[in-house]
């Protein structure tokens, strides 16, 4: 690759394709795309068997809706985090893309931290995956996220490791914004389970 | 006391993260190129895109669109609190929730700017998401059934029926609405057909030839074993499958509720 071609790639880094789009693109969204079908089926099992629950604890006894609402303002910073470092690296600001990923990776964290603390918090208060209906799709539905996040949290870190070694220069962008359409959607998938888990299903009605 | 530590911990490190972000950005402005960019391309219309690719959002509007973001997740909370409203807060969470989807789809993940085939990826796993959810809540008659606190509350006033009356009816209608909520019925019918367990119609009583060669006769002591002990005696032809977590579920007279619901399933 000549020098001229270079500089040419890294204006348009989408690489020749019949669709005229990134490949990688057109895989991730097709992930997501999926990834919405299985998060619905988990939301589906969740509403399903909200209220055949018999026996407590019940979602509304023990669901703390202050906490969670912190730890729901974390992710969606961590998004803005997420779009800032895809910024600074399509400017060509390498620092600065560091820096904010690895701010978007210590919010993911901290909402890890936070899920952490609500499992032990449930299971100590008497809470299971098996204990009742609630218990079982609440923990198989957050848990999933919480997975996901822990995979975004991994994601970002090794990008950073990455741009430490190699850099992550303007040419690199699409591997930034990769991980952030990853990260953006484990963001929204929250602001769903947020909504219908806990605002809706915290409801005494 | 180690809860609070680790919330503590957790809160500050928020604090931390953001205020930090927040006093960088504004002292140096970060790596966020507003000054630069604002000294570099004066306000006016965006007459420098090439290659016919929509405007991209600025820095600017993914901090506007934060702020909505956070502020919309408040007012969710603050709804939230506004008791007398109750139910009539389900369409506005939902409406809530869906925008700020919205938002972060369109502007966070470029859909606004981007093919529309992505959109189409998007927007088609959505479609068919909501549909399953939509379908399997339909199924389950979940838009219909009376909501859970008149079930709970309806159990309650079957149980102090039954501490006034204490008579055979209320127990037998106490044991079926049991083994109705507690699955029972998945497995064991009281209609003759056999699916997963034994089915309980003509139960009480009959000879059981179990899985060890014995026969035994199916009275209270057996069928309350076969609650508490389910793998103790098990009948051939059937695999030892029921969970063993029964006896911490139920009351004594949870188990005598349903015994006499199962004792009510042979006809005299």
């Amino acid at each position: 690759m000549d020098h001229a071609s270079v500089s040419e790639a890294a204006e348009h880094p989408v690489e020749e394709t019949t669709t005229g789009l990134s490949h990688l693109k057109v895989v991730i969204w097709a992930f997501l795309g999926s990834e919405c079908m299985f998060f619905g089926s988990l939301i589906a099992t969740y509403l399903v068997y909200q209220d055949r629950n018999v026996i407590g604890p019940f979602p509304e006894e023990i669901l703390d809706i202050p906490t969670t609402s912190v730890s729901t303002f974390v992710l969606l910073m961590s998004s803005l985090m997420m779009v800032l470092a895809l910024a600074a690296i399509q400017r060509g600001d390498q620092r600065g893309g560091r820096i904010w990923l690895v701010a978007t990776a210590l919010l993911g964290s901290t909402f890890l931290g936070f899920q952490v603390f609500e499992f032990t918090e449930f299971v100590r208060e008497g809470l299971t995956l098996s204990r009742n209906l609630f218990g079982s799709t609440f923990f198989t539905l957050t848990g999933f996220h919480g997975g996901h996040v822990t995979v975004g949290v991994i994601w970002l870190l090794s990008l950073v490791g990455y741009s430490l070694r190699h850099g992550l220069t303007q040419k690199d962008s699409l591997k930034v914004e990769i991980a952030g359409l990853y990260w953006h959607f484990v963001d929204v998938v929250w602001i769903v389970i947020f909504t219908v888990v806990y605002l809706i299903g915290g409801l005494e009605i | 006391m180690i809860e609070l530590a680790i919330l503590t911990v957790l809160f500050i490190a928020t604090v931390l993260v953001l205020g930090g972000l927040a006093y960088g950005v504004l002292r140096h402005d970060l790596s966020l190129g507003i000054r630069r960019a604002q000294a570099a391309a004066p306000p006016g219309p965006e007459g420098e895109l090439s290659h016919g690719e929509r405007a991209h959002p600025t820095v600017m509007t993914y901090i506007q669109v934060a702020v909505v973001l956070a502020v919309v997740t408040l007012a969710e909370v603050g709804i939230f609190y506004a008791d007398p409203l109750r139910e009539a807060l389900i369409p506005i969470f939902l409406v809530l929730s869906a925008a700020k989807f919205g938002l972060v789809a369109m502007f966070y993940m470029h859909l606004r700017f981007d093919s529309r085939l992505f959109s189409g990826f998007f927007v088609g796993g959505l479609l068919i998401a909501v549909s399953i959810i939509v379908a399997l809540m339909a199924l389950f008659q979940v838009f219909v059934r009376e909501p859970r606190s008149e079930t709970v509350a309806a159990v309650a006033v079957e149980e102090e029926e039954q501490v006034e009356v204490g008579s055979e009816p209320a127990a037998i209608e106490r044991g079926r609405q049991l083994a109705q909520q507690n699955a029972c019925l998945g497995c064991h019918t009281t209609t003759g057909e056999v699916i997963i367990g034994p089915t309980w119609k003509e139960l009480f009583g009959s000879e059981r030839m179990l899985d060890s060669g014995e026969t035994i006769t199916a009275d209270e002591a057996y069928l309350r074993e076969s609650i508490l002990n389910p793998n103790a005696k098990v009948v051939q032809g059937f695999n030892p499958i029921m969970p063993t977590t029964f006896g911490n579920l139920f009351s004594a007279e949870d188990i005598d509720a349903i015994v006499a619901y199962i004792k009510s399933l042979k006809e005299e």
